[in-house]
């Protein structure tokens, strides 16, 4: 019996050491492989944006519709000017602004995986 | 003339297995025929049983000596494979051809679970020792707890060939009766809101990563368990063949063909080494027990650790992944999946189950090779 209970807490000790050291090390290798190939991304994206933004607010002539739905104003303001910065310049008005249920998957889009899904 | 025509006949009668047959080859017949109905029309892991209860079949053909055991017979030879330790390990290099590491590697937490449902094997090891049989028997008694068909095998192989036969069937009986099995375990150990919870999204795993990782644990498992290292090993060429991407053909090879080669002859040795003499015992019915327990505390392990990552991460981690540690590959992960489905139709957790259940593959090779070592 004590042979037996030997066996068993030398061979837990061992998995959980072993598969820990491996979680550690695949944490680790994670981060290094991240670090290596996130760092160049990050410094291209944001300087793009910045001349953009100031750049498309003067040249497009912006309209804005009521605020709806209780968005407040600033809130109207910010979207407006992502939508002027992504239209690149062109002249747009901005008709409605309406709050989307959020969180919340499609109906048809959750029916479509709980159908894929349900044979296993 | 005709004397002598009779008693050619006559001698043909005598040797024929109709003269010569004992009530336990009946019996054994009839087992195996049970055997290939449930592979057959119940779908029980025919990959593997219906070669199984094939050869158990063959073996117990009176006269012909068809069993693994019969020097210069068929069986005999291919049944080398399996004594020898080839077959197992080469059917993890097909299984890690097969293998999606990318889950385990998002979510490294994974590889605790995959650890805790080892458990069961250790569990079943004291009782296997309580109910009489010896330490080399009850290790390869307990590593039905691992769920992993190969791992069975190699271990049976080399701690208690004798017992191979009921080992092996207990083993992918039990596997396929996964989803009956795990559900109501999960479901007592589980409150209703942790059944809830839905995991977050699994970050992208680049592809350096994926080829790294076959490489990083065959270094790190073979140091520190060298038995486990044929397993391992193996189960990491065939990942790395498959993630490296410039040997496709070879990967095409080990999934299909070789696997399938490997199958056949795997299946067919190990069922005929399933002779009355051998099986007909109340061993058999207790190994059968047994294998059922090591089941069933598996799951429990890797449900209640699942529980106590859950409170640690505050509520992160649905404990439901934890019973996919018992690495019966991808059984237990759609088992996790429906059973949470059950209780949010939104909650999409089979990858993230994959998680545990690959690792618990690589979990169930550590503690092979624990138990070979101990129990050598």
């Amino acid at each position: 019996m004590e042979f037996a209970l030997l066996v068993t807490i030398t061979g837990m000790v061992v998995v959980f050491a072993a598969l820990i050291f491996l979680t550690l090390c695949i944490w680790l290798l994670g981060k290094i492989v991240g670090g290596i190939g996130g760092g160049s991304k990050k410094d291209a994206a944001p300087a793009p944006q910045k001349p953009a933004a100031p750049a498309a607010r003067p040249a497009a002539p912006v309209q804005q519709a009521a605020a709806s739905d209780g968005v407040p104003e600033g809130v109207v303001a910010a979207i407006s000017a992502a939508v002027a910065m992504m239209m690149g310049g062109k002249p747009f008005k901005v008709k409605s602004i309406r709050r989307q249920k959020s969180g919340r998957r499609p109906a048809w889009s959750t029916a479509g995986i709980i159908e894929n899904t349900r044979p296993f | 003339m005709f004397q002598q025509f009779l008693d050619t006949v006559k001698g043909i009668i005598m040797s024929s297995g109709f003269a010569n047959c004992p009530w336990q080859n009946l019996l054994m017949i009839a087992i195996a025929c049970v055997l290939l109905y449930l592979a057959i029309v119940k779908g029980f892991e025919p990959l593997l049983l219906l070669p199984i209860a094939f050869g158990m079949l063959l073996a117990n053909i009176p006269v012909a000596n068809l069993s693994s055991h019969a020097e210069g017979s068929l069986i005999y030879y291919l049944y080398q494979g399996v004594k020898m330790g080839i077959y197992p390990p080469l059917i993890f290099l097909g299984i890690g051809c097969m293998t999606d590491f990318a889950p385990l590697i998002a979510n490294p937490k994974s590889f605790l679970l995959g650890a805790a449902a080892q458990g069961g094997i250790f569990f079943t090891f004291i009782g296997a020792t309580l109910l009489g049989f010896t330490p080399k028997q009850a290790g390869a008694i307990g590593i039905i707890g691992g769920a992993d068909g190969p791992t069975a095998i190699f271990v049976t192989s080399k701690l208690a060939p004798e017992l191979l036969g009921a080992i092996a069937i207990a083993a992918y009986s039990y596997m396929a009766l996964v989803p009956i099995i795990q559900p109501p375990i999960m479901k007592a150990l589980t409150t209703q809101k942790e059944r809830m919870v839905v995991m977050d999204t699994l970050r992208p795993v680049s592809k350096t990563e994926k080829v790294i990782f076959p490489i990083m644990v065959t270094i790190i498992v073979s140091f520190l368990v060298p038995d486990a290292a044929p397993l391992v090993g193996m189960l990491m060429l065939g990942n790395l063949m498959r993630e490296s991407g410039v040997v496709d053909r070879l990967v095409k090879t080990a999934q299909n063909e070789l696997m399938n080669i490997i199958t056949i002859f795997l299946g067919v040795s190990v069922g005929a080494t399933a002779t009355g003499d051998r099986f007909l015992s109340p061993e058999t019915l207790k190994i059968i027990a047994l294998g059922l327990i090591a089941f069933c505390v598996g799951t429990a392990c890797g449900v209640l650790l699942g529980k106590l990552m859950y409170l640690v991460t505050g509520g992160k981690i649905n404990p439901l992944i934890g019973s996919a540690g018992v690495s019966a590959v991808p059984m237990a992960a759609r088992v996790s999946q429906k059973v949470g489905q059950q209780y949010n139709p939104a909650n999409f957790l089979l990858m993230h189950a994959m998680g545990p259940n690959v690792a618990g593959v690589i979990g169930s090779a550590v503690a092979a090779g624990v138990l070979i070592n101990i129990c050598r």
